[in-house]
């Protein structure tokens, strides 16, 4: 780690929004880390990496990808792909993810976080495209188990093939434990023995969010809005994931109806409480 | 081509709204109350919303002068008409100025389509490189007899912009989510507009057609004398060292390049 760098400290962080920068910058309240989203710092110049640039001296950054389409089964975008390594480059953040999904096709991009079949076939261009990413980069990449609306017909369940990709490409995961949820409603995702079937160490980040209920005739499907405070269904979920993964970074995600700053902080706060309840069960006393 | 990429294939169709979700039905489990055909809707739906918000960021005042329901509609139109090729939404709309231009239900505002281009300069200059502009005293290290061949650089975040509509009030007035605050008087004439990013602010410049085309000039690398000649095409009257001396005071410039 290059000297001079903002310690990276076990308190959960928030997603960067622009309504927030300067509450951020002039109250520096304790957040582990921001995370960015890279698509929005790939302009050349101007006030996104200015802001960016000063609230860096003071923060760890985590950049999340969400244009790399790992999941399109065709080669991936190499001057998206440059750009991503720019990003990294100027900004060293201690974190890089992208998703388990696609989201172009045909020359179009579709900006969705689409669903792929969890078979060899995805898994061989998944896996591929990871090894691509992280030889570019130099660098592991975490990747991050998709909220989905629809399932095909699989022959791996979604733990399985997540843990067959960090056997194959060394990544890690970013562990969305929203997503788990969302996807056991919407699709009946097995939540049991999930985190179980992942590998201890692969996890290397878990992200937190709200989802919006939506009914249609008579039935519910959760839409992962990122527009709602944490529910208490994926509370839980995650006090499970800190007790089998230990205290790895925790992200706050609003995405829409973007609160004021203090509410995020609050659930920051839920967060780091939680973690430290696990830790102090799961940590023998001296 | 492989089952994962037709699959892929068909999925984006559908999203784009080129193919009938019930189409792709049989290709995902259909074991939920919630019938598979509604559920690939979410996608669709997800797509084009997702794809219209940036260009709600990058167009707010085009937002606002239609409202949300009517830009919701014509943005959707757009998105379905022209999708992003490439995942870089920064500079995504490219062809939606033409588009509003175009488009029957938004004749009613005629100046519509060139707030858009407006809004789409001013957008080019908030993300373009930072550059340092060219110091207003820089001429001074030139001899009086170098100047005419002398080839003056516009700042590299410069767009264009030129209509027959008072486009600058417009879109000054509804620089604040309220609106305007006065009518604007549409009668008032055109603009030529130079939108540029010197430093940190994005500027907007009224300028005469003289300048416009003096400026225009410089960009094509003309020299000062032949920029001049374009200049006094434009505007009879031009005054170049007066005008020359306002353009290095508002740090249009990034290089002067001698020959």
């Amino acid at each position: 780690m290059p000297s001079g760098m903002p310690p990276f400290s076990a308190s959960a962080g928030i997603g960067l929004k622009a309504q927030h920068m300067s509450a951020i910058l002039e109250g520096r309240p304790a957040l582990g880390f921001l995370e960015i989203h890279a698509e929005n710092y790939m302009g050349d110049g101007g006030a996104p990496h200015r802001w960016l640039s000063a609230l860096a001296e003071h923060y760890p950054l985590s950049v999340h990808g969400v244009g790399l389409s790992l999941g399109s089964d065709q080669p991936l975008d190499i001057e998206h792909l440059d750009k991503l390594a720019r990003v990294v480059e100027r900004y060293r953040p201690r974190l890089v993810s992208e998703h388990l999904a696609w989201s172009v096709m045909d020359g179009h991009y579709l900006n969705d976080l689409l669903p792929i079949p969890y078979d060899e076939e995805s898994l061989g261009v998944v896996a591929s495209h990871v090894d691509q990413v992280q030889e570019h980069l130099g660098r592991t990449i975490l990747v991050e188990n998709p909220a989905v609306y629809v399932a095909f017909d699989s022959s791996l369940a979604e733990p399985q093939f997540l843990a067959e990709l960090v056997g194959r490409t060394g990544c890690g995961l970013l562990l969305d434990v929203n997503n788990i949820y969302v996807s056991h409603r919407n699709v009946g995702l097995e939540t049991a023995g999930y985190l179980d079937a992942l590998p201890r160490g692969a996890v290397g980040e878990i992200h937190l969010a709200g989802h919006h209920v939506r009914t249609i005739g008579n039935a519910e499907i959760r839409i992962d809005d990122h527009g709602s405070p944490v529910c208490a269904e994926v509370w839980d979920l995650y006090r499970q994931a800190v007790a089998r993964f230990g205290a790895v970074p925790a992200l706050i995600e609003r995405d829409s109806d973007i609160p004021p700053l203090e509410e995020l902080l609050k659930e920051v706060e839920t967060a780091n409480r939680i973690r430290r309840e696990e830790e102090a069960r799961h940590v023998p006393a001296a | 081509m492989s089952r994962l990429r037709e699959l892929q294939s068909r999925i984006a169709a559908m999203s784009l709204g080129r193919l009938d979700p019930e189409t792709l039905a049989g290709d995902v489990l259909d074991d939920r109350p919630i019938p598979a055909a509604q559920r690939l809707r979410i996608y669709r739906n997800n797509t084009q919303l997702g794809l219209v918000d940036p260009l709600a960021a990058t167009f707010p005042v085009v937002l606002q002068l239609v409202g949300e329901e009517f830009f919701l509609r014509m943005a959707g139109d757009f998105v379905r008409a022209h999708p992003p090729q490439r995942p870089e939404l920064l500079a995504y709309g490219q062809e939606f100025p033409g588009f509003i231009g175009d488009y029957e239900a938004a004749t009613s505002v005629p100046y519509l389509a060139d707030v858009a281009r407006l809004e789409l300069a001013w957008n080019f200059a908030y993300n373009a490189p930072d550059r340092e502009p060219l110091s207003p005293r820089a001429l001074t290290a030139f001899a009086l007899e170098e100047l005419e061949t002398l080839r003056l650089v516009p700042h590299p975040t410069l767009r264009f912009v030129a209509s027959n509509w008072p486009v600058m009030a417009i879109w000054q007035a509804h620089q604040s989510e309220d609106g305007p605050d006065q009518a604007i008087d549409l009668d008032a004439g055109g603009d030529m507009l130079l939108v540029y990013r010197p430093r940190q602010e994005t500027l907007i410049r009224k300028v005469g057609a003289g300048a416009f085309a003096f400026i225009m000039s410089l960009s094509a690398r003309q020299t000062l004398a032949a920029a001049f000649t374009s200049a006094l095409a434009g505007e009879s009257d031009f005054n170049v060292s007066a005008e020359l001396s306002a353009l290095l005071a508002a740090e249009i410039f990034a290089e002067a390049i001698p020959s």
